[in-house]
């Protein structure tokens, strides 16, 4: 036996390692999780994806992520964070020692006064976690016990687009590969008839969305998110223009690739050979693409309980593609569902937009848990910030707004990995400020990472000299929130 | 030294200007020969710069790739062979309304909106309203750019969305490339103009007819194998087309521009698919 001084630190962790993955409790591999190093971790390490990871950090709890986002910034106040104190003060001016001087939006900043506002809305306890989320969304309450509701999200942006970006990419200016294409690149697809990163778009008015939501920065555009569109081809240019049949499109692709392979065999081009790839895999997404949108092959029970309707876009509908997304192994499958900015009119545009995206998304987790997918499917939930305590602009009798709030919201995630029936972190009592375990964005893209088997300090991609991650140079785990 | 230097002018030796300038460049990939004489250059001549590398013997290579040149120099950082590069994303338009015959040359002026699927801006706060006749085929360096929206084309060919600084254009290969150009209307109606344009030139004689498309396309002479390829394809359609004279009708009606009364609905419509292929060639996109 060595003596311990000639140990390298690494084999004295290995050493450790062999006693805890040797001891039959739970804790050990518990444990090792926590002490270790990802590369020397003892689950198995050599996981091989088709993507530029080439193998997986450790093994994996997701293989697929379903990002639904909501822009505008829902209200943490009157969703998923109940305060009776800020209730019972409605209408009172907001303690100077709750928002300790700082910074607000210049919608508000020049407003006499900041007066507290509680939600009109009950709270409810959902499910054995008796987890308390407003009584108006019942679909996504009936699955409190499948999901972990974080109180404590924070973002440094205080506007949108900044916000939007931020959480796309890590970084507040633009420029950045998103989330999706990081994950793409990295995993690569399980899929070679559809792309792995795909956005479905729902709703209208409130803030708009940019193509680099879903851009892929400095990584290759393959790893751009494909948007698939309701009205018009689901994929641009999917469809063969009129007049043309896919045998037709068959005949002039065989004309093509011969010459192509002519080209190929003089020039020994190596491009060559993947335009003709390319080709073909366009070819057989004029088939697959298709037959993904297509919902009316879903029976009519699966319809109702997500509330989709074949040919009428809506959050519903995209929710259901979602799901048939994820069992075609698509990686990356971003919801952005639009009109959450309740500057004015809160309560009218609260209960619209919970009528728009509650059934749907509660149908979601049911369906995905039914079908065995949930365990290996992470779903998240939630916008680019929270709503202000006060309200902006007056309260009346049944309206009011609430400007933009970046200093804790609420996001939910399920499945995937993820300790479900729990509430993580703690507001104060006017949902203004974190009182313990706050979650910013870079700690939020390491979770997801983790639990789809990449340790985000070695996921890196270097650009213009300089080795770049999606949690820039920041991010931690977040151990509370896994299973 | 490896072949392919040779013959007349100039060498020209590995200038890295790439992504990885800030890296500090890659290191000169030939190493410059002891006693090679390095050719004179004009202190700023920008113009005599680009002279001495166009007519370089380096440049003027052929872009054959042996398997021992891709072995050696497999993203020819040595100039082993002739630069084969996918067109941006503008010029690919750009070539295929001027082989078309439907390009409008004009200079200048205020931007132009063509074609685009319906929804593109629909996350935008603006509304698009498209642009009719001679604006549809202008350049596309004139095309309107909506940075939140691009034109989906361009967009797909790597165009990038002029959000932040970019100094090297990625050039990727994706299938949706393949869509844009197999589907897009501005590219169907593309290959129609060029059908129309070979009709009129080569009303009676099919092989002379299939050799000008291809010569306009690709800009050298077909050899006949590839000829043989086309005739095969234009058989083919030609009868898909005399069976349907509407899918004739609708084939040729793709794009604003109006096709003559006078022609042949199946005939055009084949000619059509026709141009349709050699549009899609990795040679035609491709320097």
């Amino acid at each position: 036996m060595n003596p311990s001084y000639l140990q390298s630190e690494a084999e004295r962790i290995l050493t450790r390692r062999t006693f805890l993955t040797r001891s039959s409790t739970g804790l050990g591999a518990m444990a090792l999780a926590s002490l270790l190093p990802a590369h020397l971790r003892g689950a198995p390490a050599t996981q091989a994806v088709p993507g530029a990871l080439k193998t997986l950090h450790f093994a994996p709890k997701a293989k697929r992520v379903i990002y639904l986002f909501q822009s505008g910034a829902p209200s943490h106040l009157d969703l998923f964070d109940p305060k009776p104190k800020l209730k019972e003060m409605t209408g009172e001016e907001l303690p100077p020692s709750v928002r300790r001087g700082q910074r607000i939006t210049g919608m508000t900043a020049g407003q006499s006064v900041l007066k507290c506002v509680g939600s009109p809305f009950e709270f409810k306890k959902y499910g054995k976690s008796g987890m308390e989320i407003t009584s108006l969304m019942p679909s996504i309450g009936a699955m409190a016990d499948d999901i972990a509701l974080i109180r404590t999200m924070h973002v440094d942006a205080i506007n949108h687009d900044p916000a939007v970006t931020f959480f796309g990419t890590g970084n507040q200016q633009p420029g950045r590969p998103t989330m999706g294409s990081w994950i793409a690149y990295g995993l690569g697809s399980e899929n070679a008839n559809l792309p792995s990163y795909v956005v479905l778009v729902s709703g209208s008015g409130g803030q708009s969305l940019q193509a680099r939501y879903w851009g892929n920065g400095f990584l290759s555009a393959n790893y751009q998110g494909v948007q698939l569109r309701s009205q018009g081809d689901p994929v641009l240019y999917v469809s063969n223009p009129p007049g043309m049949s896919g045998d037709s499109r068959r005949q002039l692709l065989d004309a093509m690739q011969a010459l192509n392979r002519k080209r190929l065999g003089i020039l020994g081009d190596p491009d060559i050979a993947s335009h003709i790839e390319s080709y073909e895999l366009a070819f057989r997404m004029q088939t697959s693409v298709p037959e993904l949108v297509d919902l009316s092959t879903e029976p009519e029970s699966v319809l109702k309980s997500y509330g989709a309707q074949p040919g009428k876009p809506s959050f519903a509908n995209n929710c259901l593609l979602a799901r048939r997304l994820a069992e075609r192994g698509v990686r990356f499958i971003q919801l952005c569902h639009r009109d959450w900015d309740h500057h004015g009119g809160l309560p009218d545009g609260i209960k619209a937009q919970t009528r728009n995206t509650d059934q749907a998304s509660g149908a979601l987790i049911q369906d995905l848990k039914a079908r065995g997918m949930l365990d290996d499917t992470l779903v998240i939930w939630g916008g680019e910030f929270g709503r202000t305590a006060y309200s902006q602009g007056d309260i009346s009798a049944n309206s009011f707004g609430r400007d933009h709030h970046p200093r804790c919201f609420s996001l939910w995630m399920a499945g995937g990995g993820i300790k479900p029936g729990q509430v993580y972190g703690r507001t104060d009592d006017f949902g203004y400020n974190i009182v313990e375990n706050p979650v910013n964005v870079h700690d939020l893209h390491a979770t997801m990472l983790h639990l789809l088997g990449i340790e985000h300090t070695r996921f890196t991609h270097r650009f213009e000299g300089r080795d770049f991650r999606l949690t820039d140079i920041a991010g931690e785990v977040i151990k509370g929130l896994l299973a | 030294m490896i072949s392919g230097h040779k013959a007349n002018g100039p060498a020209i030796r590995n200038c890295s200007i790439s992504s990885r300038f800030r890296d500090g460049g890659l290191a000169a990939a030939t190493p410059q020969r002891r006693g090679a004489k390095a050719p004179q250059l004009q202190p700023w001549g920008v113009k005599s710069l680009l002279r001495l590398m166009v007519t370089s013997s380096t440049y003027r290579q052929a872009a054959t790739a042996t398997p021992e040149k891709l072995t050696r120099d497999p993203y020819n950082r040595l100039f082993t062979r002739g630069p084969r590069l996918r067109l941006d994303a503008e010029y690919i338009r750009d070539n295929a309304l001027a082989v078309s015959g439907l390009l409008n040359p004009k200079i200048g002026g205020a931007s132009v909106k063509p074609y685009q699927p319906p929804g593109i801006w629909d996350g935008t706060d603006s509304v698009f309203v498209q642009d009719h006749g001679q604006d549809l085929y202008r350049r596309g360096m004139y095309v309107f750019w909506r940075r939140s929206a691009h034109y989906p084309s361009f967009a797909t060919f790597d165009a990038p969305n002029r959000e932040v600084c970019t100094f090297l254009r990625q050039r990727t290969q994706t299938p949706l490339q393949s869509l844009v150009l197999m589907n897009d209307p501005a590219f169907v109606e593309a290959a129609r103009g060029l059908a129309q344009r070979v009709l009129l030139e080569e009303p009676t004689n099919l092989d002379r007819r299939l050799v000008r498309a291809f010569r306009h396309t690709l800009g050298r002479k077909p050899q006949p194998d590839e000829v043989a390829v086309l005739k095969q394809t234009h058989e083919q359609q030609l009868a898909r087309f005399q069976a349907d004279p509407a899918a004739a009708k609708a084939l040729i009606a793709v794009g604003e521009s109006k096709a003559p009364e006078s022609s042949d609905p199946a005939a055009l419509a084949a000619m059509t698919a026709v141009a349709n292929v050699l549009l899609n060639l990795n040679e035609t996109i491709t320097k």
